[in-house]
């Protein structure tokens, strides 16, 4: 997979084309505007993968990441008309998207007490795990999911999901100062948790020819 | 450029985050310091695992049809406001005037009051398209603050019909003025469907709240 292609695929991210595509994300909102079900099914393609992926590293739970995506969509489309050409379609769907997480993430906070969340989701997660012990990207996963969340966000939204500073700023609503420095700290404590892996994959990757990844 | 300033760049210099001076700066620092050159070396297989070796999810198949066929509901309808005073008397000439629907609540109400607890069916297809529920408690007696929550609810959030079977609110305690909070506490207790997808079954109690159904649909069945 070539360098920053993972969920970079819009290509140009003000425009919201990718290349070789004709529309762009606000040329489609016009058209979801007049109640077009098939311009949103495209917008619907564009964002839903990395959607997901942000959403589910944010929540920690496959299933409830699909029912945010979901909401994240229907909210896109009831509130179609308020949509404003001159701001990004992309800042305005992950703003939605960060506010339910942020929504889910206090309404666990309630049931902290309880416990009850909080086992389930480690239990989900966990045997999730199992089979990828020594695989790396669960490695990789384990590592991003214990940043706290501010940073974790702040790190998916930058170094994921490719989004510029500027609009990591409009979407969380933090000076962008603050989003730089989130982003620092997250990077930073990511590689110290990974520093006795990556000696390990490197020490791997010298004596066999496959990539880091496979192993 | 010394070593401490470059080691806190070097993310930003393998994601290129830097100017061509500041690069070019740092390139040379670290041809002439191994140990830099090593700790930018981890940096760099970090942000390349990052790029290359995360674990991507897929939406499961059925997303875009479940999805849009929850927007073909929200373009059809028409969303109604529902009154303050659902139980005015202009509101019930309006239920009594289609007369089915009043035989609906009566008897619904009725049966909400003799049984609990009750597990209730899950919603069919034509009652799906309930455009407003309408709170009471156990003892059938409307509650209009939550009403206009519950109102607020239905247009802004996830669940398209929601079946909630309530009990007494007190009993929940007050939480203060955010209601939003307070109801959404409330769905933890109570028997949610969300129509579509994901079926989401948390049985807590038995409480209920009558649909009230559109004059559109006062023919269809009305099932809980």
């Amino acid at each position: 997979m070539a360098p920053s292609d993972q969920f970079d695929s819009t290509g140009n991210a003000q425009t919201g084309t990718r290349p070789g595509e004709q529309v762009s994300d606000k040329e489609l909102m016009e058209q979801v505007k007049s109640d077009d079900a098939s311009a949103f099914g495209i917008l619907v393609d564009r964002y839903k993968v990395r959607l997901l992926n942000l959403i589910y590293r944010l929540l920690q739970n496959k299933e409830e990441a699909e029912d945010i995506l979901q909401e994240t969509f229907l909210r896109v489309y009831r509130e179609r008309e308020s949509y404003d050409p001159t701001y990004a379609f992309s800042t305005w769907i992950y703003t939605i998207t960060l506010n339910l997480c942020r929504n889910e993430l206090k309404k666990r906070k309630k049931f902290k007490f309880f416990g009850i969340d909080l086992i389930k989701n480690n239990r989900e997660y966990a045997s999730q795990g199992v089979e990828n012990k020594n695989c790396l990207s669960s490695t990789l996963d384990k590592a991003i999911l214990s940043l706290p969340v501010k940073y974790r966000t702040a790190f998916l939204l930058r170094d994921v999901n490719q989004l510029s500073y500027e609009e990591i700023s409009q979407s969380v609503g933090i000076p962008m100062g603050t989003v730089k420095s989130r982003v620092n700290r997250a990077r930073l404590m990511l590689r110290d948790k990974l520093k006795p892996k990556i000696k390990e994959y490197y020490e791997l990757s010298k004596s066999s020819p496959m990539p880091i990844q496979l192993l | 450029m010394n070593c401490r300033k470059v080691r806190r760049c070097l993310f930003s210099y393998f994601k290129n985050e830097l100017s061509e001076e500041e690069k070019a700066e740092i390139k040379l620092h670290l041809e002439g310091c191994p140990d830099c050159a090593k700790e930018a070396l981890e940096v760099e297989r970090v942000t390349s695992l990052v790029r290359n070796s995360l674990e991507t999810l897929t939406p499961s198949p059925d997303f875009n049809q479940k999805l849009l066929s929850q927007v073909q509901k929200l373009s059809s309808e028409k969303v109604r406001e529902v009154r303050r005073a659902s139980f005015s008397p202009l509101r019930i000439k309006w239920a009594l005037a289609g007369s089915f629907m009043a035989i609906i609540l009566v008897s619904v109400l009725w049966f909400t009051h003799k049984r609990t607890p009750i597990s209730p069916e899950p919603i069919s297809e034509e009652s799906r398209g309930t455009e407003s529920l309408q709170l009471v408690n156990k003892e059938g007696r409307e509650d209009s603050m939550y009403q206009e929550i519950l109102n607020r609810l239905m247009n802004e959030s996830q669940f398209a019909t929601k079946t909630f079977v309530l009990d007494n609110f007190r009993s929940v305690g007050t939480r203060g003025i955010d209601g939003m909070e307070k109801l959404e506490d409330l769905h933890k207790r109570f028997i949610i469907e969300t129509a579509g997808y994901g079926a989401e079954r948390r049985r807590m109690e038995n409480h209920y709240v009558l649909p009230v159904v559109s004059t559109q649909q006062a023919s269809e069945k009305v099932n809980y």
